[in-house]
């Protein structure tokens, strides 16, 4: 049997290496990928709780479900986005488009 | 007693195959190989999913992030500029940035291990996709409606966001 603190570590570290591709890259599609990461870990931890805890045990797995529809809905809204900066920038460079800045 | 160790062990295989795939999805030159390192991580989840008697929820991870999550993102670049100047980063603070990650990891993990959890898997029954799908359609089902719409409007806005640029 794999102990609950094997998967909520793995998903931690899952969870850093998306917050450092959040942080320090540049180019937004990259960041979208990070920001998937983070999410995969999240799921992680409500399918890993649901199996472990003693009661209500499938609600976990119906959230992470949710938690899926909800990332691939953000994914697609995300990269139209990123398309249409594209259009209009000519670039998806995040550290050059500073149209918001005024 | 030898099924603990094959479990184990297949646990730690997927978790190096993920953390592998996730560091290459950071650190790949070529983002087109980020994406199918992100294809990679995103199937050896969903054998960890398996590990957790999950079954449903790994098949859903399978079609809907490696399939369909990955084909946006490939879409998506290569629409956009592949060249993309991702070289932007020197090696020469490799170290530093690893120790941050390590960092917020060991952040992370001491509040995990000082806490008490239980340590027993439930026992299934074996009819994970039937228990998923009861609850699914009995105790959520308003919340489960209110997620098809958002799909439907995050369908329309994004036909909308890249209609309206080819009609100007």
């Amino acid at each position: 049997m794999i102990p609950l603190i094997y998967y909520l570590v793995f998903s931690s570290v899952l969870f850093a290496i998306g917050a450092y591709g959040v942080l320090t890259k540049r180019n937004a599609v990259r960041v979208l990928m990070a920001i998937e990461i983070m999410m995969n870990a999240a799921i992680i931890n409500l399918v890993a709780f649901s199996v472990y805890m003693p009661y209500n045990n499938i609600s976990g797995q119906v959230f992470a479900l949710f938690a899926i529809a909800i990332a691939a809905a953000e994914a697609a809204i995300g990269l139209a986005i990123f398309i249409v900066i594209f259009r209009v920038h000519g670039t998806i460079d995040i550290s050059e488009i500073r149209r918001l800045r005024g | 007693m030898k099924e603990v160790a094959a479990d184990l062990i297949m646990f730690f295989i997927i978790a190096l195959v993920s953390i592998f795939a996730a560091v290459m999805v950071m650190e790949a030159e070529d983002i087109f190989h980020a994406a199918l390192f992100l294809a990679l991580l995103f199937t050896s989840i969903a054998g960890v999913y398996i590990l957790l008697t999950a079954e449903f929820i790994a098949a859903i991870q399978i079609l809907v992030y490696g399939g369909a999550v990955v084909v946006l993102i490939l879409f998506a670049i290569v629409l956009t500029n592949r060249a993309g100047k991702v070289g932007e980063q020197s090696l020469k603070n490799l170290l530093m940035r690893t120790a941050a990650i390590i960092g917020f990891v060991a952040l992370l993990v001491q509040p995990i291990l000082k806490t008490p959890w239980p340590n027993e898997m439930i026992e299934t029954t074996g009819l994970n996709t039937y228990a998923v799908g009861y609850s699914l359609f009995t105790d959520y089902v308003i919340p489960f409606e209110v997620v098809s719409l958002a799909l439907l409007s995050a369908l329309i806005g994004a036909v909308y966001l890249s209609k309206r640029e080819v009609g100007q």
